[in-house]
């Protein structure tokens, strides 16, 4: 475990797909659940305007209609000054902090190119005091998708295996390449996350069986099925691995730990402590 | 490309036409990028081995960049705070570029993972170091990597190279001043003026005291060698091939190599098969490359390599305050075993294993004992 302070090993991942619906939020919420279990001090930031995952960290945000102002938000990184000194929230989790969602994360995609270097700057001030950082995106290609992209060690994609989820892959691959050769060389894409899965779908059966015979070790080796347990996280508010009554929950929540544990094994953010589930 | 037939025929184009664009895309979203960094972002690495720069090669480069522009990237990994970057490989370039006066830089951005010792490595690597500079590399590498035999493994250099530099790491300081002098970069024979110098110290020194700019060290050390009688056969014991150590330090030692090597034996010798005892330069015994038994009658030169590292640290002690001769060293055995043919002691302790080679008049001894169990 680092020590207190600066750290200046802190790893930034970004959850991003060009596309509604894959499941960004739930899968940015459940990485940085389990970074946490991992024994980091993991920080949510939500730039998402629906603020889903603001609502699941730590109901709050705009989803939930109560606003943070006396805490540091994420919409105030796109700016020089907004913000500078207050308190960052705890989130409901221990060791979970959360940059929340706000309205005006609506109107950040009318700010001029150079917010990004100030999103860049200030997320990575506020990175220093933790382990690592979890971004959760909105689902439009615009500045709050990639201002996190040019400030990000990592990027992941959750995807629906259909045609549409496919064009939002891809979309988001050529993206990370532009990214990282005109401007952030350090970004590398882990990898794709089935989700979503319907094993009784014919055609997603086989767009799973052509990733699979395709993207070698860019696709990540957990499906996660299509499951009314994960659907339920706005309630829960809980991993789904913590929901194990029904055999079927467990079997999901096992599934999700697994790929997060893949994409922060991947990231090379190793258990600090021992944790239940590892392998 | 082809989609994966379900027993139906598979859908080409559509979906799946979308594919092999993805695939290209996603290779090129992941590992080493070119990028041009600003230069006042990019630091040196405080590890760097060359401390030296030739001040004009670095302004004729800075003017041929100024020029032509820079022909390879540098690389760079992860600084200490994010955003900033430390050179792996091209300080130079880098220099010349701040002297140029540019304000960016090509870079290949390693993630810092895959990094490690790669800096180590790719220095080690390179023709230009002044032989002071590899022995220092090598000897960080060795820690880095927990043996010899690992950093041989991981700079893929031959064994010999790595053991003759790791020996010299540790060897006196009049030899180390010597090496810095750059009268000689023939590490095969400092290596041997080093094991020269622990059976004749005076001699040794006087080799180099009164070596002069254009000598051979090479044949000056061999003739030193064939001067000086080798001491008759002692008798092998495990202490004739160890010089004269202590036993506690050599217990530990032994456990300390065994454990950092994760094999299963560690020893006086040993380590060799993987690590070129064979190729190793020998005295003693006979003219160089002489019998392939690996023990014969060298009582005062050790032949372990793997644990180089583990003795070079106690040479300063060893030399000069102990006597050179040999001393029994207890060793706490649980078992010692004779090796099928009689050529080596199998001394097992509660951590490892040492293979002991026995010289052939020892050996006889040991196969008549053997034959009288």
């Amino acid at each position: 475990m680092p020590e207190e302070g600066t750290n200046p090993m802190s790893k930034i991942l970004t959850c991003a797909i060009h596309k509604g619906g894959s499941g960004k939020t739930t899968a940015a919420y459940h990485l940085a659940r389990r970074a946490g279990e991992r024994g980091w001090k993991t920080l949510l930031v939500d730039l998402d305007g629906q603020g889903n995952a603001s609502q699941v960290a730590a109901g709050v945000g705009p989803g939930n209609r109560i606003d943070t102002p006396d805490n540091l938000r994420a919409a105030d990184l796109f700016d020089v000054e907004e913000g500078i000194g207050k308190p960052i929230l705890a989130a409901d989790a221990q060791g979970l902090s959360l940059l929340p969602a706000d309205l005006r994360l609506l109107e950040v995609e009318r700010l001029p190119l150079e917010a990004i270097n100030t999103f860049k700057m200030r997320l990575h001030a506020v990175a220093n005091d933790f382990d690592v950082v979890v971004i959760d995106t909105p689902p439009t290609m615009g500045m709050a998708m990639l201002a996190p992209m040019f400030a990000s060690h990592y990027a992941f994609a959750p995807v629906v295996p259909d045609g549409f989820g496919l064009a939002g892959a891809m979309s988001i691959a050529e993206r990370v390449a532009e990214v990282r050769t005109a401007h952030n060389p350090e970004l590398q894409f882990l990898g794709i996350l089935v989700n979503r899965f319907s094993s009784r779908d014919a055609d997603q059966k086989r767009v799973v069986a052509s990733l699979e015979a395709e993207l070698g070790d860019f696709l990540i080796p957990h499906k996660i099925p299509h499951s009314t347990a994960i659907s339920a996280l706005s309630h829960t508010r809980q991993p789904v691995w913590y929901r194990a009554r029904s055999g079927s929950t467990r079997q999901v929540g096992k599934v999700v730990r697994a790929a997060m544990d893949w994409v922060l094994d991947a990231a090379a953010i190793a258990p600090a402590v021992a944790v239940a589930g590892a392998r | 490309m082809s989609a994966p037939a379900a027993g139906s025929t598979p859908a080409k184009g559509g979906v799946f036409g979308q594919m092999p664009s993805l695939v290209a895309g996603l290779r090129q979203s992941r590992g080493p990028a070119i990028a041009m960094l600003e230069v006042d972002k990019v630091e040196p690495d405080p590890n760097q081995p060359r401390k030296v720069f030739d001040e004009e090669a670095l302004q004729s480069l800075a003017e041929s960049i100024k020029e032509i522009g820079l022909l390879q990237p540098i690389t760079v990994r992860s600084g200490t705070t994010l955003g900033t970057y430390i050179v792996v490989a091209g300080e130079p370039r880098w220099r010349a570029h701040r002297i140029a006066g540019l304000n960016h830089i090509p870079a290949i951005v390693r993630s810092s993972d895959d990094c490690g010792d790669a800096t180590l490595i790719e220095n080690l690597q390179r023709e230009d170091l002044t032989l002071s500079e590899q022995i220092a590399l090598v000897a960080r590498l060795i820690e880095e990597r927990g043996s010899a035999t690992a950093a041989a493994r991981a700079v893929r250099k031959p064994a010999k190279w790595i053991t003759e530099r790791s020996r010299l790491a540790g060897a006196p300081e009049w030899v180390l001043s010597f090496v810095a002098t750059g009268f000689t970069t023939d590490a095969t024979a400092l290596y041997d003026l080093v094991r020269f110098a622990e059976a004749e110290p005076e001699r040794a020194r006087r080799i180099v005291d009164e070596f002069e700019e254009g000598d051979s060290l090479r044949s000056l050390v061999r003739e030193a060698i064939k001067a000086s009688k080798p001491s008759p056969p002692a008798p092998q014991t495990i202490s004739a091939s160890r010089g004269g150590e202590t036993s506690s330090e050599w217990s530990s030692e032994a456990r300390t190599s065994e454990s950092d090597r994760g094999e299963g034996s560690a020893g006086f010798y040993d380590g060799g098969s993987e690590l070129g005892a064979r190729e190793e330069p020998r005295f003693g015994g006979g003219e160089s490359g002489a019998s392939s038994d690996a023990t014969s009658h060298e009582p005062a030169f050790r032949r372990d390599t793997t644990s180089a590292r583990h003795e070079s640290d106690r040479n300063e002690e060893a030399n000069g305050s102990e006597s050179e001769e040999p001393s029994i060293v207890p060793v706490a055995a649980k078992s010692i075993e004779a090796d099928a043919d009689a050529s080596c002691l199998l001394i097992r302790t509660k951590n490892a294993v040492f293979r002991v080679a026995l010289s052939k008049r020892l050996k006889v001894e040991m196969q008549k004992a053997l034959a009288q169990l």
